[in-house]
């Protein structure tokens, strides 16, 4: 039950935090409410329960905040950081990869501008043509 | 990158004593501060995000301790570039102190 509570409250988070940060947060969340990975239970029932629906509210709420702060810093500073959450040469490649094809894609064409001239009217001709006939 | 977040602080000290993972930065800022600054798994993993970008910190390849018996642990160190700027941040604040001082702010000398 805390566990998938924990999943729950997991969800505000980015994917790329969960990914790289989730076992380890899950593992010292464990310790810290005392499911019997920590020390031994010297505290009464109702207060663990309550402990540990606090802590769950503060993860939820912090996720939020790192939601907002990564939405943030994507759309405003698209390159601000490439390395999001994972040391060198283990991040998450997806958008830096895109943007680095879109970049590549953009400079051979700007390189080539016959080539680029005839693929876009030969696309013009056969979307131009198939979309009067059909 | 100064001044820093408390709790950025908070790690950069845990951290210069040697390597740590998430839960013992978590025992040693709670221990060192009396309970007076109480860290959660939330807090302390956005903070480690921000000082893993910002290259204060790194990651350990391998566990320091094999014989622990957890190897999902992942253990924290710092670079030089953040003993560096948690040395700045300490005179940082240890300019101010003096400054406290000097006004009698704190410390009222006899």
């Amino acid at each position: 039950m805390t566990r998938t509570l924990f999943r729950v409250a997991m969800l505000a988070y980015p994917w790329a935090f969960r990914r790289r940060f989730a076992a380890e947060m899950w593992s010292d969340f464990a310790r810290t409410v005392d499911l019997g990975t920590g020390a031994p239970h010297r505290t009464s029932r109702t207060y663990r329960t309550c402990r540990t629906c606090r802590t769950l509210c503060t993860l939820f709420s912090s996720g939020l905040a790192e939601r907002w702060a990564a939405t943030h810093r994507f759309l405003f500073w698209p390159s601000h950081r490439l390395h999001l959450y994972e040391p060198s040469g283990r991040h998450f490649m997806f958008w830096d990869t895109l943007r680095s094809d879109l970049q590549h894609a953009i400079r051979l064409a700007a390189k080539s501008p016959l080539i680029t001239a005839l693929t876009i009217v030969a696309l013009a001709l056969g979307i131009g043509a198939n979309s009067a006939i059909f | 990158m100064v001044p820093l977040t408390p709790v950025a602080f908070e790690i950069l000290l845990a951290l210069a004593d040697g390597e740590r993972h998430g839960y013992s930065i978590l025992q040693e800022v709670e221990t060192r501060s009396g309970n007076a600054v109480s860290l959660h798994a939330g807090t302390l993993y956005r903070a480690l995000a921000r000082l893993l970008e910002s290259d204060l910190i790194e990651e350990l390849r391998s566990s320091p301790d094999p014989s622990s018996g957890d190897e999902r642990r992942r253990y924290y160190r710092l670079t030089q570039r953040g003993i560096a700027v948690a040395r700045a941040e300490a005179e940082r604040l240890d300019s101010q102190l003096s400054c406290a001082r000097a006004r009698r702010l704190l410390g009222a000398r006899v």
